[in-house]
């Protein structure tokens, strides 16, 4: 009976601390629409003159953490899922920026500027830190570009999944 | 013991939170064409035999190409078109334009080619079924055209200089 108590009070910590490691993301720069720019006549029997579209309208993601002791570390996934039929398209996602936290002991990794990854339509990890983080900034870019494919708007939404671990 | 079990797969759970964006691009249509190496005017020069009795021949050029780039919507293809838009051409003769098959170094759907037209006021097709595509840049790419004046009729034939164009569309 004791220790059936004991454990019966452990587990009641345990819950408690899970529910306050509950790391949340927004997200600020969605949706993005784009476009290459016009065509230029210079370029005449031509295709476009690169391949890639950078976007160079910056998307802001802030972590936040009710209780920011309660998680040792939290991780940041990606992944797409397309609405249109994008095949040859490539998406891409870097960090730029680590954004700025006011949390002792906060840390993200890999720090500072990432290199690009291809958001694939799996989730895959993007970067983790630890405690709260505002304003981390990300860019995009879309690669594929080209006269041969048929003119039409394609889309894809973009998922970030935060989880925390205690 | 199971009891345990289950406490020790909740300590290392994690919560889970998403959001998520959306972007959309958008390629537009594209439809533009070319003369490579430019626009500029040439000569057709008759020349009549040293023999009395000999036909007129008339030089031809092979010097211009047609370059284009083209982006199109699902189901749409383009056409070249053809058309003498001022100037006439002398009684007597036929301006012929022959359109080799593409070349060069470009890539996508670039169309086909008629053979060979004669030139008139009125629009002739002479590139079709251009989807998405480009012939490359400059001579040597794209398709090459050749001008000839053929004499049709000696008796309607007179000296002089006459002054011609023609426009490409692309549709």
């Amino acid at each position: 009976m004791k220790r059936l108590l004991c454990l019966y009070f452990l587990c009641g910590a345990a819950i408690d601390t899970f529910s306050q490691c509950s790391p949340t993301i927004s997200l600020i720069g969605s949706p993005l629409s784009e476009s290459p720019t016009t065509f230029p006549t210079s370029r005449i029997g031509l295709d476009y003159a690169s391949s890639e579209l950078l976007i160079d309208r910056p998307s802001l993601i802030t972590i936040a953490i009710a209780n920011a002791n309660s998680c040792s570390s939290w991780q940041l996934s990606v992944s797409r899922l397309d609405n249109t039929r994008n095949t040859d398209l490539q998406f891409w996602v870097n960090k730029t920026n680590d954004g700025s936290s006011s949390t002792s002991g906060a840390s993200i990794s890999p720090s500072g500027l990432t290199t690009f990854q291809e958001i694939q339509t799996y989730s895959q990890n993007f970067f983790s830190g630890v405690k709260n983080r505002t304003s981390i900034q990300i860019s995009y870019k879309i690669i594929g570009i080209s006269v041969n494919r048929r003119a039409s708007t394609y889309s894809t939404t973009v998922y970030y999944t935060i989880s925390g671990t205690l | 013991m199971k009891f345990i079990k289950s406490i020790v797969f909740i300590l290392i759970k994690t919560a889970c939170f998403g959001q998520s964006a959306t972007i959309s691009l958008t390629l537009p249509d594209i439809a533009y064409i070319a003369l490579a190496p430019d626009n500029s005017a040439f000569n057709l020069v008759g020349t009549s035999s040293s023999q009395a009795g000999g036909s007129i021949t008339f030089t031809s050029n092979t010097t211009k190409w047609i370059n284009f780039t083209s982006a199109v919507a699902l189901g749409v293809t383009r056409t070249i078109t053809a058309q003498i838009t001022s100037g006439s051409i002398p009684s007597g003769m036929t301006l012929k334009l022959t359109i080799s098959p593409v070349s060069g170094a470009g890539s996508g759907t670039r169309g086909t080619n008629v053979s060979t037209i004669n030139l008139s006021s009125s629009t002739q097709n002479i590139i079709t079924s251009i989807g998405g595509g480009y012939t490359g840049k400059g001579s040597g790419n794209g398709y090459n055209l050749t001008y000839e004046l053929v004499i049709t009729n000696y008796s309607q034939l007179r000296a002089g200089n006459t002054s011609l164009s023609i426009t490409f569309t692309i549709i």
